[in-house]
């Protein structure tokens, strides 16, 4: 028999087996660090967050309805431990532009050129670095939704199934936080615009 | 005439972000991880009472009495009273009777 999460998850539900606990812990990390890295600033402790989303996983594991598939009940949990992070953070002070690296303000000037084509694929990291800055001008949930919608790229009824929040809800807060985004771009170009004056 | 059109930058932004992430290996869990976790877990397979529940209130009932009776025996003090022992009342009264017989 094949050894899926799902086996090991029926094998720690009813005894306690510690080898399926720790199978079901490795096999789930990969997902459970992605959620955690898209959602949370680059100097996030990951292990620290994943730690905490598989305490709550364990906790509320006799809960899980097993007709659903497990993954969908772990990316909740993260989910939900990554939005009570970011609303515990303290609020940044508005990123300029000349509190960037030499690398995202490159980038910047790159994007208001227009041509980005000859950028090598390792200088997007900057590119993520830059992304994190400007959703930090957003409320936790915003940030959350638009990185559900725009950098994993999930369709507002996949947002709305993995989040349980309104799909109507969900189409008007990203409108306005994706305006939101576009007027912090305009703001950080507008200071590199008057820096090469 | 036949201008291409400025790609909108945030939108770059995010596509550029997501091949950064595409090109990320998937994260494996750090050594020691899972039995950490599993450490806070090891407990028998849970009967059909709650224990967690009954738990919770014999916690706060106790605290409850606990609080109850310290304020009981602290209150005096606030109030300006010096709690005295019946021990001490008599030895202050047999000083008394003593010096009045002098």
């Amino acid at each position: 028999m094949s050894e899926t999460p799902q086996h090991y998850l029926e094998a720690w539900i009813l005894h306690r087996d510690p080898h399926a606990g720790e199978r079901l812990v490795e096999s789930l990390y990969p997902q459970v660090a992605r959620i955690v890295q898209n959602h949370l600033p680059r100097n996030t402790a990951v292990e620290d967050l994943a730690q905490e989303v598989f305490v709550q996983f364990f906790r509320t594991i006799d809960r899980i309805d097993r007709g659903r598939p497990l993954e969908k009940w772990v990316s909740r949990l993260a989910l939900n431990v990554c939005l009570n992070a970011l609303r515990s953070r303290r609020r940044r002070p508005e990123w300029r532009f000349s509190d960037l690296g030499p690398g995202e303000q490159a980038l910047v000037e790159t994007l208001l050129q227009g041509d980005d084509s000859g950028r090598e694929a390792h200088e997007n990291v900057h590119a993520r670095e830059l992304l994190s800055k400007l959703l930090e001008r957003l409320a936790p949930q915003d940030r959350m939704l638009v990185s559900l919608l725009y950098l994993e790229e999930k369709t507002p009824a996949e947002v709305a199934d993995l989040t349980g929040w309104d799909s109507t809800l969900i189409k008007v807060r990203a409108f306005r936080a994706r305006a939101k985004l576009k007027k912090a771009f305009s703001l950080l170009s507008e200071a590199e615009k008057v820096r090469k004056l | 005439m036949g201008m291409k059109p400025r790609p909108d930058p945030v939108q770059r932004l995010f596509d550029l972000a997501r091949a950064s992430i595409a090109g990320e290996k998937a994260a494996v869990p750090p050594p020691g991880f899972a039995p950490r976790v599993l450490r806070q877990f090891s407990r028998p397979v849970a009967s059909d009472l709650d224990v967690g529940i009954w738990e919770r209130f014999a916690v706060r009932f106790l605290a409850g009495a606990l609080a109850l009776a310290a304020v009981s025996v602290c209150a005096p003090l606030f109030n300006g009273e010096r709690p005295v022992a019946p021990e001490e009342d008599v030895a202050v009264e047999m000083v008394q009777v003593a010096f009045l017989e002098r």
